[in-house]
C-alpha cells in the first residue's frame, strides 16, 4: 500500500465513521439545520461505500479498476444521501432542505482524490473514458430523482436559469479576458525576444501586477475608469462603463498578462541557438526560422503559459461579481449576501470544476503538442 | 535594492489611501463623499497585516515541513499527494476558498483563517520542495560520503542552498496572505476589504480607493520587505 | 588496512559484483581500473558504506565495518570525487574544514590545517576565502582533494578525480598525487577508467570486468607476459611489453660492462623504455647509466631480470 491512496481513503473512511455534520435538516433554505453524523444519517450503509474506498488504496488492486471503483464509491455516497434526505424530508413542510455538511464534502474530495492519484499511470483516453462514464452515471442518477430531496438540487431547479447564465457569462468573461492579455502580451514578448533589454523592465511591470489584491484592483478599476469616461466621454457610445464587464474584463486580463508573457517568451527561447544558426547556415530567412524552427518547438511552451493564464482566468472573473459583471462569482456573492449556503455553492462548485476541466484539457494538448515537437 | 520599488510605490498607495488624499481624488472624480478617518484606517490596516502573518506564519512553518518530510526517504511515498493538493490549490482562487470555506466555518474570522492557512501552506511547500531538488545531487553526495549524519546534510549543505528558493516562496505567500485577507472581508472579517465591500455597496467611490489603496499598499509593503531580505541574502554568499 | 571477502552486491536485478576478495595493504596506492560497469566505484564505495554488501564482509583497519556507524567511519575516510562536490555556499577555506569542524576541532587548529593543506596542495593561500565558484576546474579538484586530506585519515578514497579536467592540468595533478602519496604514506584506493593512470600512479593495481576481480599485483606483474589477457590487453594499449619497460628502471639491465667511450648517457631515474628510446635514437646499442659505473646493452633491456 503506498502512502498517498493510503492516506486519502483513511480521510474518506474518517469522514464517514466520526461524528462530522454530514447533512443537516433545516426548516428553510436559510436558517442553519441540525446535523446529523453519516451514521445517523445512513446507519449501515456507510459498509459499502467504506468497502470501495478501502479496495482502491491497495496496490494489488489494478489501476482502471481501482480509479472506477473510487468513482464508483462517490456517487454511492450522493446517491445513499440523496435517499436519507429524502426519507428525512418526509412529512415536513415544503420549505424544509436537507443540506450537505462538512462529512459529505470531505469524503467527496477524498475520493475523487484517490481517483485522480490511482489513474496517473493510465493512458489518456482510458482516463478520459472513466471519467466520461463517472459522469454519464452523475447524470443518470440526477435525472431519475435520486438527488431531489437534497437542498442543492433543490436550489438549483429553482434557479437553473440563473445559473446557465451565470456559467455562460463566466466563460464568455474568462474569454475576453485572456484575449486582452493576449493582445498586450504577445507583442510586448516578441519585442522583448528582438530586443532583450526590453525584457527586464516588462517582466518587473507584469510581476508588480501580479502583487497587487485582487479584491483591490478590481475595485480601483471602477473610480479609475469613472474618471477616464468622465474625461473622454466620447468612450461611453462604444459601450464602456465604469460598472460591469469592463472593470472585471480588464482586472483580470491584467493578472493574465505575466503567465502569458513568460509562457510566450520562453516559448520563444525555447529553439536551440545551433538550430536556429544551423537553420542561418542553410541559408533560410528569418521569417521562415521563425516559422519552421522556432514555432514548433515553442508551442508546447507557449500552451503551459496558456494553461495557468486559462485556470487563472476562470478564478479571477470570480472577482467580477463585485463590480456588476456578473458571472458565477455574482451568485457566491449573492449567496453570501443573503446567508444562503447553497446559492453560494451553487456559484463555487462550477467554479472549481469549471478550473480543473480548463487544466486537464489543455494539459493533455500540450503532451500531444510535446510528443510532436 | 530590488525591494525599493515597491516600497516606494506602497508609500504612494498608502497618501492615496490617507484621507487628504482620497479626498483630493474624489474631487478630481467629481465625487463627494466623506472619506473613512485615518485612524480607522490604520486599525484595519494593522488588524490586516496581523491577520495575515498570524495565518501565514505557522502555516509557512508547516509548509516547510512538509517539503522537508516528502524529500526525504521516509516521506516519498506522500509527495504525489502533495502536489495534487498544491497543484489544485492554485486553480483555486483565494476568493473561491474563502467562499467555499463558510458553509463549514460560519461567518466571521475562520473562513479567512482556513483560506489563509491554504494559502501559507501550498506556496512554501511547492517553494521548499523545488529548493531542496534544484540542489545538485553530487553536492548532496560529497556531504554524505564526507561522513555528515543526514540532519546536517539538511541543515549545513541543503536547507542554505535551497533558503533563497523558499524565501520566494515565503513572499508569494505573504502577499497572497494579504488578499485573502482582503476578500475575508466578504465573509465577514474585519480587514481592510471592509471599506471596499462597503463602498462598493453604497457607491462610495471615495472608500472604494481607500481601500483598495491601503491593501495595495500593505501587498506592496509586504513584497518589499521580502525582496529586501533576499536581496541581503545573496549579498551575503556574493 | 582494507579487505574485501567474498563481496556479492546487486542493484535490482543486475550483480555489480560477484564475490569479490581483495587486500589492500597499509600505505599502498591501489588503483582499480576497468571498462565502466566493472564495478570497480560499487567496489570503492563498500569502503566506506555509501554501498552495502548483499553478502561477504568488508574490514577496514580489521574491523567489520557493518558494526560501525556509518557517518563516523566517512569522517575517518577521505574522499574525492570526479564532480568535486564543493559546497558552493562555503568558502575555500570552509569547505576544507568541514569534517575538522564536525569532529570538534578547535578553530585554530582548523585554521592552521586549512592553511597548510593549501600548501600540500600548491593552492594561492588568498584562495581561502573564496567561493568554489570563482575556483578553475584545476583548483577546485585540488580543492577537493584537500577537503579529503582535512582530517588527515589515513585512508583516502579518490573516484576518477581528475576525469573533468583539461590533459594538462591532469597531468599536474597525478604528478601532485604521487608526490602527495610519497610524502604522506596514505593508503589510498583510486578509481580510475585511464589505464595509463593507474599503471602510472598505482603501487597496486586491480583490473575489473564484469563486477570481478580479474588481476591483481604490481604493475610490471600485471602487465607481464603470465598475467590475464584482458588486464594485458586493458592496460597494454596493443603494446604490452612496451608498456612494462616504461614500469621498470633502467637499474634492471645495468651489467658490469664499462660504457663504450662517447656512448650516451642516461639520467638516474630513466626506465628501460628511455633506454631503448635513446639507443633508437642514437644508434648505439650500449648506453651509460649516470651514477653508475656499468652500462646497460640492448639484449638485456629486451630480456631484463634474465
Amino acid at each position: 500500500m503506498k502512502a498517498a491512496p493510503a492516506l486519502a481513503a483513511c480521510v474518506a473512511a474518517a469522514a464517514l465513521l466520526l461524528p462530522l455534520p454530514w447533512l443537516s435538516v433545516a426548516p428553510n433554505r436559510l436558517l442553519p439545520g441540525e446535523p446529523l453524523s453519516a451514521l445517523a444519517a445512513l446507519g449501515w450503509l456507510v459498509a459499502p461505500p467504506c468497502l470501495l474506498l478501502g479496495l482502491p488504496a491497495l496496490d494489488r488492486v489494478p489501476p482502471t479498476v481501482a480509479a472506477a471503483l473510487a468513482l464508483a464509491a462517490a456517487l454511492l455516497l450522493l446517491v445513499l444521501t440523496g435517499g436519507a434526505a429524502a426519507e428525512r424530508l418526509q412529512g415536513l413542510p415544503p420549505a424544509a432542505r436537507a443540506g450537505l455538511g462538512i462529512g459529505l464534502w470531505l469524503a467527496l474530495v477524498a475520493a475523487l482524490v484517490l481517483a485522480a492519484i490511482r489513474m496517473q499511470p493510465l493512458a489518456l483516453a482510458t482516463r478520459a473514458l472513466l471519467v466520461a462514464a463517472a459522469l454519464a452515471a452523475l447524470l443518470a442518477a440526477a435525472s431519475s430523482g435520486a438527488f431531489d430531496a437534497l437542498s442543492l438540487a433543490v436550489e438549483y431547479r429553482n434557479r437553473a436559469d440563473a445559473v446557465q447564465a451565470a456559467l455562460l457569462r463566466h466563460v464568455a468573461l474568462a474569454t475576453a479576458a485572456l484575449l486582452l492579455a493576449l493582445l498586450v502580451a504577445a507583442p510586448l514578448a516578441w519585442a522583448g525576444f528582438r530586443h532583450p533589454r526590453l525584457a527586464g523592465p516588462v517582466g518587473a511591470v507584469f510581476a508588480g501586477v501580479q502583487v497587487v489584491p485582487g479584491l483591490a484592483l478590481f475595485a480601483l478599476l471602477i473610480p479609475l475608469l469613472a474618471a477616464l469616461l468622465h474625461a473622454v466621454p466620447a468612450l461611453r457610445d462604444l459601450g464602456l462603463a465604469a460598472i460591469g464587464p469592463a472593470p472585471a474584463v480588464i482586472a483580470t486580463a491584467a493578472y493574465l498578462t505575466l503567465p502569458l508573457w513568460r509562457g510566450l517568451s520562453a516559448g520563444l527561447a525555447a529553439a536551440d541557438p545551433a538550430a536556429v544558426a544551423a537553420a542561418h547556415a542553410i541559408g533560410m530567412g528569418e521569417a521562415r526560422i521563425t516559422r519552421e524552427v522556432r514555432l514548433p518547438l515553442a508551442l508546447p511552451v507557449f500552451a503551459a503559459g496558456l494553461r495557468v493564464a486559462l485556470v487563472q482566468a476562470i478564478g479571477l472573473v470570480t472577482l467580477g461579481g463585485l463590480v456588476g459583471a456578473g458571472g458565477l462569482g455574482a451568485l457566491v456573492f449573492e449567496g453570501l449576501a443573503q446567508f444562503a449556503t447553497d446559492l453560494m455553492l451553487l456559484g463555487a462548485i462550477p467554479i472549481v470544476l469549471l478550473a480543473l476541466l480548463a487544466d486537464g484539457l489543455v494539459r493533455s494538448a500540450e503532451t500531444r503538442l510535446a510528443v510532436a515537437a | 535594492m530590488r525591494g525599493l520599488p515597491p516600497l516606494l510605490l506602497a508609500a504612494a498607495l498608502a497618501l492615496l489611501a490617507a484621507p487628504f488624499g482620497a479626498r483630493l481624488l474624489a474631487q478630481a472624480l467629481g465625487a463627494d463623499a466623506e472619506p473613512f478617518p485615518a485612524d480607522r484606517l490604520a486599525g484595519l490596516a494593522l488588524t490586516h497585516a496581523g491577520l495575515a502573518l498570524a495565518g501565514v506564519l505557522p502555516a509557512a512553518l508547516l509548509g516547510m515541513g512538509l517539503g522537508i518530510a516528502v524529500t526525504r526517504r521516509a516521506g516519498r511515498g506522500l509527495r504525489p499527494a502533495a502536489d495534487a493538493f498544491a497543484a489544485a490549490a492554485q486553480a483555486v482562487p483565494p476568493v473561491v476558498v474563502v467562499a467555499l470555506a463558510v458553509p463549514a466555518f460560519g461567518f466571521g474570522l475562520w473562513p479567512t483563517a482556513f483560506a489563509l492557512l491554504l494559502y501559507g501552506l501550498m506556496p512554501v511547500l511547492r517553494a521548499t520542495v523545488a529548493g531542496l531538488e534544484s540542489v545538485p545531487p553530487d553536492i548532496r553526495a560529497a556531504a554524505v560520503a564526507i561522513g555528515l549524519p543526514p540532519s546536517r546534510v539538511l541543515s549545513e549543505v541543503e536547507w542554505p542552498l535551497a533558503w533563497p528558493v523558499v524565501l520566494d516562496g515565503l513572499r508569494i505567500a505573504l502577499v497572497l496572505g494579504v488578499a485573502t485577507a482582503a476578500v475575508g472581508a466578504l465573509a465577514g472579517a474585519t480587514t481592510l476589504g471592509t471599506p471596499i465591500v462597503l463602498g462598493l455597496q453604497n457607491q462610495n467611490q471615495v472608500l472604494v480607493v481607500q481601500g483598495a489603496a491601503a491593501t495595495a499598499a500593505l501587498a506592496f509593503a509586504a513584497e518589499g520587505l521580502l525582496l529586501m531580505a533576499t536581496g541581503r541574502r545573496a549579498g551575503d554568499a556574493a | 588496512m582494507i579487505a574485501f571477502e567474498d563481496v556479492v552486491v546487486r542493484f535490482g536485478a543486475t550483480t555489480a559484483l560477484d564475490g569479490v576478495s581483495l587486500q589492500v595493504g597499509a600505505g599502498e596506492l591501489c588503483a582499480l581500473v576497468g571498462p565502466s560497469g566493472s564495478g570497480k566505484t560499487t567496489l570503492m564505495r563498500l569502503v566506506n558504506r555509501l554501498v552495502t554488501p548483499h553478502a561477504g564482509r568488508v574490514l577496514v583497519r580489521g574491523e567489520d565495518i557493518a558494526r560501525t556507524d556509518a557517518p563516523a567511519l566517512r569522517r575517518s575516510i577521505g574522499y574525492a570525487m570526479q564532480s568535486v562536490g564543493l559546497f558552493p555556499h562555503r568558502t575555500v577555506a570552509q569547505n576544507i574544514g568541514t569534517v575538522p569542524r564536525l569532529l570538534g576541532w578547535d578553530r585554530t587548529r582548523i585554521a592552521r590545517r586549512v592553511t597548510e593543506l593549501l600548501g600540500l596542495l600548491r593552492l594561492d593561500a588568498a584562495l581561502a576565502d573564496r567561493l568554489p565558484g570563482a575556483l578553475s576546474g584545476g583548483q577546485a579538484q585540488r580543492v577537493g582533494i584537500a577537503r579529503a586530506l582535512a582530517a588527515d585519515p589515513d585512508i583516502l578514497l579518490m573516484d576518477e578525480p581528475f576525469g573533468a579536467v583539461d590533459p594538462i592540468t591532469r597531468r599536474e595533478l597525478r604528478a601532485e598525487l604521487r608526490r602527495i602519496h610519497a610524502e604522506t604514506r596514505k593508503t589510498i584506493l583510486l578509481v580510475t577508467h585511464d589505464p595509463e593512470e593507474a599503471l602510472e600512479l598505482g603501487t597496486h593495481v586491480v583490473v575489473l570486468r564484469d563486477g570481478r576481480i580479474v588481476a591483481d599485483g604490481p604493475p610490471a606483474e600485471i602487465i607481464g607476459p603470465g598475467s590475464d589477457a584482458f588486464a594485458r590487453d586493458l592496460l597494454g594499449g596493443g603494446q604490452p611489453a612496451l608498456r612494462r619497460l616504461s614500469l621498470l628502471p633502467a637499474t634492471e639491465a645495468l651489467d658490469a660492462t664499462p660504457p663504450p667511450p662517447g656512448a650516451p648517457e642516461l639520467p638516474e631515474e630513466a626506465s628501460l623504455a628511455d633506454a631503448l628510446s635513446l639507443m633508437a635514437e642514437t644508434g648505439q646499442d650500449r648506453v651509460a647509466l649516470a651514477g653508475q659505473d656499468g652500462s646497460v646493452a640492448v639484449a638485456t633491456v629486451l630480456r631484463p631480470g634474465a
